[in-house]
């Protein structure tokens, strides 16, 4: 084993992979940038290296970590996930210095990072793969045309992607023609490489991943699947093991099918091979991409195995061999993951910012685990993962799972920031979800009708603002001399006024946030709540607001019009993007264009004033 | 170890309590109609005037300016009562404590609903009273200013003293230099010396199209100058903020503006504070309620003043100081909301050793930097041949030099009556206690109305004998009747704090959770050094 460990990683996952090597004892390495100082990863060791930021994130410059690791005398590199995890040049490289990756050799990340050179080596092996048009370095022409052959709706992927980012569907050729340029840009600024490619885009399917554990010397296990179907906008929102959907029959073919594909090109370490099942005819199954690394999601699975992922990342790259690590598989239970998102659930999953005032993770909900590098009072920071923290829990069965976790998210507290929590907990209830019904489209095609509040939601927050003197004997909730009138409390909710009586008997097991005139309350019962002092500014309702602003903080990436052009409603007047992924600012009236305060590259706020249109000038 | 508990002598089935309760409610009944009316401000007509223009009313502001929830210590409610033809509820101003994001800070608003925000010369007082509040408790001052400057018609009462309208910006300029934060908002009209509570504070802010600042209004220059300029103009938020920098901040309303200021206090820092709990808060074992029921509202009548302490104090219990001497003087040791306290109460006449006694427990008191509390309720000294001998001038002097001299903060309560050098000894408002209140039965005068009319019949009985002159029984009660009639009247609670000898009229119930809030900011002023060891007198 080895004694000293660099993570090459950020957030929770180097939380997550500190806790084995400390439990280990192998000590551990850490690398942070400008922006993290002071962040949890960067605190947990006594060594911690600074990366400069360049052009892109310290944290993507494998020459800074390899540097790092060799004059901090670690013998290892474990790259968690996102970044560097599937960096073939990276592997090679820390193999070059001497020092070993935690992965698979270089080889196989190229052979399998590469999406389009993946689907060749699936075929290879004799598995089927969603038809689609798949060939190296396509124009955006050439995809074009052979998108139109082949048939609609098809999806483009980034073949150099991962993680679901950068991903789109397009329903025609119009949408083809213009998603294209748009998916090209995503890609080259998330993975550095802009090809693409398109796969026929199965309306109802299922996601049915297998881990894989493989020594070096070819030996190769799977530790059962795992399902991820809940996802919105590509990327996964509750995931679990096992999956509710899968006959006996049909594992024992997938399993079978994702170790002859991992054999086939001698792959070495942990990965998941990631498959489409069709909702309809489960019989049929293809697969989609692998990922040569640790999955945000491997939680589940090391539940239902009373495995640690990580240790036997470790003893294989350490040498041992597969039949030490994991001498005999057994699964127990059922175990389900959600991932707590700083996103707004119910208006287009858009990202939200905002500090963290206040953070709980369940306490009294048994087999439960909460991953999380949140620190209370920091901003949720939107350049990297919009990812707050992640919720797992055991159960005997799948209900008693989804039980457990349900009230473990009812008990996460967290205040300052919009998060998914709530809408976490209100899917978890849903039939459909019980009885494992559901696809890939099943989260974007609920229509989720926001809650509205209640008499207790209002009560709760009147007693939240009258308790918060740091002083006992100021706690008189609003007390005034004798006969004058009695403290009300206005505030807005969704934007609705309202008006309530201050009361004397306040509402117990409410955690409550304030900063400036926002205030957040959360009770187990009423979910998370957020209230304004100050109401919305008075705007003429019948008048369209002129100015354009921004939905969400992010990045200007593209400029369609300029001061003194003529839009049309609809019309696309720019392009942000957050959280990698682009979003279009169309116009809402038609005029001309009178100002604009943004350039190509302009960091903007939410709600930040983009444009001015005007119809009479 | 825990202070004994005290065990009440009360029962609230007797005949005697409930007579006094019932009469006490009638008391409060009269004080909780004055204060409502009070807190209207200016008429109907005025009020619906105000918010017609979009203005919030004052106590609105306030409480919009303050933490939700939080409580308000207001201060001088009833600042001019029964003055000025009655044209003054509350002076035209609103004073008090209250906190903001999480500190105390004192707030002074205007009432423009009364005669325009105008001052009188209560309102004066009473604005000088709260900044001294803020200097001696180091409160950051917040002013609400909607104020057309000083009440003209009685200028020569409002403008040229010591203590008159300038003092206002003295004390601010001096505040400031003590680095306790002067803050201000400007929500209407700041005219003349009105511009200046803006102009002095350290930062500010002017709701636009709605707060004005100048020194001579439109048609001031225009008689001066000749020069025709709008109010907007002249003296407008955007004017002041973009051009004059006058103001700081510009707000689109008042709501806007007391956002602004919260969040202006929000950058003050924490100050520290040197009184903090030393137990945990408990609510006395006896009900506050009964003190309506102990009080005898004739103040003539006697009663055990323990059974109010137990009333006040955390869990009833108190550790009585000397209690087998100068028996007519009750001094304890007790916590109130937690806090240490020291309390001096009356329990009849004071004597030669009750003085003695009253000076060494504010010694020690103040040793231990205990914040003291004075439960007033005394006729006087003692008086006759034998005290004299005794030296009982003296030993009162002791007292009221202790008194003068602590360095501890002071809390007054009067709870019955306050008369002659008992007043002194008993921290009257000459020895500046940092609070000062009234329960409504409360009286205050040099002496008793009936003892006043008394020395004069005798001194007028001495003159007529001197000329070979007497006059009947009759004739003496119609010279009585004017003088106890005066005494009534100017000896009341009302009369005192419409005058402000007073920082309140509070209701017995209240006692508790006033002094608490007192308490609870009493401690951010630093301490000085005491100099002497404790005298055994």
């Amino acid at each position: 084993m080895f004694s000293r460990v660099l993570i090459a990683n950020r957030g929770e996952v180097a939380l997550r992979i500190n806790s084995t090597l400390a439990r280990l004892g192998v000590e551990s390495v850490t690398v942070y940038t400008y922006s993290d100082r002071g962040s949890a990863h960067a605190e947990m060791t006594p060594l911690s290296f600074l990366l400069e930021d360049g052009a892109r994130t310290g944290y993507l410059d494998g020459r800074q970590i390899i540097a790092a690791a060799l004059s901090s005398g670690a013998q290892a590199i474990h790259p968690g996930y996102g970044f560097l995890a599937e960096s073939a040049e990276f592997a090679r490289g820390c193999q070059k210095a001497g020092i070993v990756f935690i992965g698979p050799n270089g080889a196989s990340i190229a052979a399998m990072g590469e999406k389009i050179s993946a689907r060749a080596h699936a075929i290879a092996a004799g598995l089927s793969v969603v038809p689609g048009i798949s060939a190296p370095h396509m124009s955006e022409r050439e995809l074009l045309l052979a998108g139109i052959e082949f048939g609609f709706p098809l999806l483009i992927k980034p073949a150099a992607g991962g993680g679901g980012k950068g991903l789109h569907i397009a329903r025609d050729a119009t949408e083809l023609a213009h998603l294209l340029p748009i998916a090209r840009r995503e890609a080259l600024s998330s993975f550095g490489d802009g090809t693409l490619y398109l796969e026929k885009y199965l309306r109802r399917s299922r996601h049915i991943e297998f881990q894989i554990v493989a020594d070096n010397y070819g030996e190769y296990l799977h530790l059962g699947e795992r399902e991820c179907s809940l996802q919105r906008r590509h990327q996964k929102v509750i995931e679990e093991a096992p999956s509710g959907f899968l006959s006996v029959a049909q594992r024992i073919r997938m399993g079978e099918a994702a170790l002859k594909l991992a054999s086939s090109i001698g792959y070495q370490n942990i990965g998941t091979i990631e498959f489409l099942v069709d909702a309809e005819s489960p019989d049929d199954f293809y697969f989609m991409e692998m990922n040569t690394r640790l999955q945000v999601e491997h939680r589940v699975t090391e539940m239902i195995t009373n495995l640690d992922l990580i240790e036997c990342q470790l003893r294989i790259a350490s040498g041992e061999h597969l039949k030490d690590v994991i001498p005999s598989v057994q699964f127990m239970g059922h175990a389900v993951e959600a991932r707590i998102y700083a996103e707004d659930a119910y208006h287009g999953f858009l990202p939200t910012e905002g500090r963290i005032g206040k953070f709980e993770s369940p306490r009294v909900v048994a087999h439960t685990i909460t991953d999380t590098a949140i620190i209370e009072g920091h901003g949720a920071s939107t350049s990297f993962d919009p990812m707050l923290a992640k919720v797992s829990c055991w159960g005997q069965d799948r209900a008693g799972a989804l039980a457990n976790l349900r009230r473990a998210l009812s008990q996460t507290v967290i205040l300052g920031i919009t998060t998914n929590i709530d809408f976490l907990i209100e899917i978890l209830k849903a039939k459909d979800i019980a009885q494992s019904r559901y696809d890939t489209n099943f989260l974007e095609a609920l229509t989720m009708v926001e809650r509205e509040p209640s008499l207790a939601v209002f009560n709760a927050f009147a007693g939240a603002v009258s308790t918060t003197c740091a002083i006992p004997s100021w706690k008189n909730q609003s007390w005034r001399l004798s006969g004058l009138p009695s403290a009300t409390l206005t505030g807005y909710i969704k934007g609705k006024r309202f008006t309530v009586e201050l009361p004397t008997t306040l509402m117990r097991g409410v955690k409550s946030f304030h900063i400036g005139s926002d205030w957040w309350i959360h009770h187990p019962k009423l979910g998370t709540w957020q209230m304004a002092q100050v109401g919305p500014r008075r705007k003429n309702a019948d008048q369209i607001s002129n100015e354009i602003s921004s939905p969400m903080p992010g990045t200007v990436v593209t400029m369609e019009v300029a001061v003194g052009d003529e839009v049309g409603i609809g019309d696309a007047l720019l392009t942000i993007e957050a959280m990698k992924m682009e979003h279009v600012i169309r116009a809402k009236q038609k005029g001309t264009i009178t100002a604009c305060t943004v350039a190509i590259g302009s960091k903007v706020r939410s709600g930040e004033i983009l444009m001015e249109v005007n119809e009479n000038v | 170890m825990s202070l004994p508990i005290f065990r009440t002598a009360i029962d609230s089935r007797t005949p005697e309590f409930r007579s006094n309760y019932a009469a006490f409610q009638g008391v409060l009944d009269e004080f909780n109609r004055i204060m409502a009316h009070t807190a209207l401000g200016g008429s109907e007509a005025a009020r619906a005037r105000h918010q017609e223009r979009g203005k919030l009313l004052p106590r609105d502001r306030v409480s919009q300016l303050l933490d939700p929830g939080s409580p308000f210590l207001e201060l001088s409610t009833l600042a001019a009562h029964d003055m000025y033809n009655n044209e003054a509820p509350g002076a035209g101003l609103i004073t008090g404590i209250g906190f903001i994001n999480g500190r105390p800070c004192v707030v002074v608003a205007n009432d423009a609903t009364v005669k325009g925000g105008t001052y009188y010369p209560m309102t004066v007082k009473k604005h000088l009273r709260a900044q001294e509040i803020a200097l001696a408790n180091y409160l950051a001052c917040i002013y609400l200013v909607d104020s057309g400057g000083a009440f003209l018609p009685m200028q020569h009462e409002v403008f040229p003293d010591r203590e008159h309208f300038g003092r206002i910006f003295f004390n601010q300029a001096k505040l400031s230099a003590a680095g306790i934060p002067q803050i201000s908002a400007v929500l209407g009209a700041c005219t003349a010396g009105g511009a200046y509570v803006p102009a002095m504070s350290d930062e500010n802010v002017i709701v636009a199209g709605q707060g004005h600042i100048f020194l001579g209004g439109p048609p001031l220059v225009k008689a001066a100058t000749g020069e025709e300029v709008s109010v907007e103009e002249l003296g407008g938020g955007a004017m002041h903020s973009r051009f004059s920098g006058v103001t700081d901040h510009l707000a689109n309303s008042d709501g806007e503006a007391l956002q602004v200021l919260r969040s202006i206090v929000s950058t003050i820092p924490p100050s520290d504070n040197w009184l903090t709990p030393t137990k945990v808060s408990e609510e006395p074992s006896y009900d506050q309620e009964d003190l309506l029921g102990i009080v005898p509202v004739d103040t003539r009548t006697s009663y055990d003043v323990r059974e109010v302490i137990a009333r006040i104090v955390d869990g009833s219990k108190f550790l009585e100081f000397k209690s087998e001497y100068g028996e007519t003087l009750i001094t304890c040791f007790a916590n109130i909301d937690g806090y240490p306290v020291g309390i001096i109460a009356n329990n009849g006449v004071l004597f030669s050793e009750a003085a003695l006694k009253g000076a060494h427990f504010i010694e020690i008191c103040d040793q231990r930097k205990i914040p003291l509390v004075f439960l007033q309720n005394i006729s006087g000294f003692m008086v006759g041949k034998e005290y004299e001998r005794g030296g009982i001038a003296k030993h009162g002097a002791k007292m009221v030099s202790a008194v003068a001299c602590t360095r501890v903060p002071k809390f007054t309560v009067i709870i019955g009556g306050s008369f002659g050098a008992g007043n002194y000894s008993m921290c009257g408002r000459a020895y500046d206690p940092r609070f000062l209140w009234m329960w409504p039965n409360a009286r205050i005068s040099v002496m008793g109305g009936e003892q006043a009319a008394s020395v004069l019949v005798t001194v007028k009985t001495d003159q007529l004998h001197a000329k070979g002159e007497s006059w009947s029984a009759e004739e003496i009660t119609q010279f009585k009747k004017p003088i106890l009639d005066r005494y009534e009247h100017e000896g009341s609670a009302y009369f005192s704090s419409a005058r402000l000898w007073d920082d309140g009229i509070i209701d017995p119930r209240d006692t508790r959770k006033v002094l608490s809030l007192a308490l609870s900011i009493a401690g951010n002023s630093p301490l000085s050094d005491s100099a002497f060891g404790i005298f055994r007198m």
